[in-house]
Formats: C-alpha cells, structure tokens, sequence
C-alpha cells in the first residue's frame, strides 16, 4: 500500500525546481507538526511566526548546497517521513536553545540533540548582560554546536578573521566578569 | 565547599587560559556517549526498518541509556503525532524561496557522481 509520505527524491536530487515543489507541498504538514509540537512542548509564549520560520529553515537545510543533507537520507536506516521529523525536531531545538535559525545542511542534527530530551532547554553557561547578541550566538555557535570557524563564519557570511575577532572580544568579556569568583571542584 | 552554581562553572572556565573554555559545556556534553544511537537509527528501530544486528545494537543501546530512551520516547510521540495542516500559503512561499537557491547544473552533476 502506497504511504502518504512515498516520495521520489531522485528528481529533487538533480535539481528539479518542480519536483521540490512537490516535495515541499507533500511534506510541509509534517514539518510543520513536529515543529510546532516540539517548540509548543517547550515555550509558553510561542509565536507563531517563529514556527514558521523553522518550517521554512528545515527545507532551506534540506536544499542548500546541492541538497548535500538529503543526499544524505539512507532508506535502509529510516523512512524519509522520520529522516524530516528528525530533521525539523533538530532545528526547531537549535531555534530554541540558542535562537539560531539553523539552515546549515550539516548532519549533526542526527546526534546534536541528545541532551534535551527530558524537555528542559539547556541554558547556555554564559552569565546573563556580558555579551552582545552577536558575541553570544558566535560562542554558541562555537562552543555548544562545536562549529569550526569557517563553518561559523559562512552562517553568519563574515569573515572566518571576523569570528576570531568577535570570539577574542567575547572571552575578554568573560574574563574579566568572572575574574575574582573562586572556582569549585 | 563552594557549591556548583552556574556563576561558579563560569569561574572555573574563565580562570584557565586556553582549554579551560572548554570546560563550559562539560555538564551538555557528560550527557551524550561516543556510543549513543543517531536519531535517524532510532527512528528506523520504531520503525522496523533496521537490520536485525543494528536493531540489537540500538536495543542494548538504549536499554542502558536514560538519555537515548527519553530521545526515543519523544521521537515515538512525534511520528505518532496526529498531522496538523501547515499555515496557508507556507508551502508555496517556501518552495518559491527554494527554487532560487537550486542550481540545477550543479545538483545534476553530483546526483550523476552520486551513482556512479
């Protein structure tokens, strides 16, 4: 019996504008779900707007850089209907953890989000007031998606020397916050 | 003993030149394991989908794992999930946005050295 969710990738793999379309429309509901079931589990005040936002980020990840993440889909791991809930439940979490619109077609969606299973978003260890928005999201980017420079500058479109740059000013930032407080073993 | 607040894992991170900023994020990373299953596996165990080694791996896997059954627990309720329509017009406006980012020439040539 034919699934709702049967869908030949092949024609979107070789870059058919049509064929993404279809895709789009067979699968948009989906995404959509698991988006908004994900983000309403965890935010009181969710707007609906920012939904829709992860909805469009999720297809953007799926088709930039010539499709790299769904060439990546494996049949003999999942169904494809999974490979999206997956993928949508990944970025609606980057979303809410770091409020990063994830559209990076990197495959750690497949293991990055291991630790926020219990429903709790992790808050980031960084004390609240220190950074600029932009510094925050860069050592975010860094150190809890454990993204390498180039990779962190192409998301933002700056220079890799750039990040460095916004890295170094974030640290000295840090630095002397924290100068003074004893550590604990 | 000075207690394990937020503001003192900073402390102990910023106090150490280097490597110390690593330190941040040790209490996400103690939760995760070189051998935890990918969600996809998961996946694909709900689903049946996985040979008989890999279903037995992520079997045992989980069976240890609290975080690994919680993942699996939410992955279960979310393909269980009964389907909500998507906004009106969300689907054509996304589809518009990716017809610019195609480069069908491109995405041909790596669909062909995909297969080959």
């Amino acid at each position: 019996m034919q699934s709702l969710y049967d869908f030949d990738i092949a024609p979107c793999l070789a870059g058919d504008s049509r064929a993404w379309s279809l895709f789009v429309g067979r699968f948009a509901g989906l995404v959509h779900t698991v988006a908004l079931r994900v983000m309403r589990t965890r935010r009181k005040d969710l707007d609906r707007a920012q939904v829709r936002d992860v909805v469009r980020c999720v297809f953007l990840r799926l088709a930039r850089k010539d499709a790299r993440l769904l060439r990546g889909f494996d049949p003999e791991r999942c169904s494809l209907a999974t490979f999206l809930v997956v993928v949508a439940r990944s970025t609606a979490l980057d979303f809410l953890r770091y409020g990063f619109l994830n559209a990076e077609p990197l495959d750690d969606f497949d293991t990055a989000a291991r630790c926020d299973s219990s429903g709790m978003i992790f808050e980031p260890g960084f004390p609240e007031g220190v950074l600029t928005e932009r510094q925050h999201l860069v050592m975010l980017l860094l150190f809890a998606k454990e993204y390498e420079v180039a990779t962190v500058a192409e998301i933002l479109g700056i220079t890799p020397q750039t990040v460095r740059s916004i890295k170094h000013e974030a640290v000295k930032r840090l630095r002397f916050h924290t100068r003074g407080l004893p550590a604990f073993n | 003993m000075f207690p394990k607040t937020r503001n003192a894992a900073v402390a102990r991170t910023w106090d150490r030149e280097g490597n110390g900023e690593l330190l941040l994020w040790s209490r996400r990373r103690s939760q995760r394991r070189e051998d935890c299953a990918a969600m996809t596996e998961i996946g694909g165990y709900l689903e049946r989908v996985l040979s008989p080694a890999d279903r037995e791996r992520v079997e045992n896997h989980v069976a240890e794992c609290e975080a690994c059954r919680h993942e699996m627990v939410e992955l279960y309720q979310l393909l269980k999930a009964p389907l909500e329509l998507a906004p009106h017009g969300l689907a054509g406006d996304i589809a518009a946005e990716l017809v610019q980012c195609l480069n069908p020439a491109s995405m041909a040539r790596a669909a062909q050295g995909a297969k080959s």
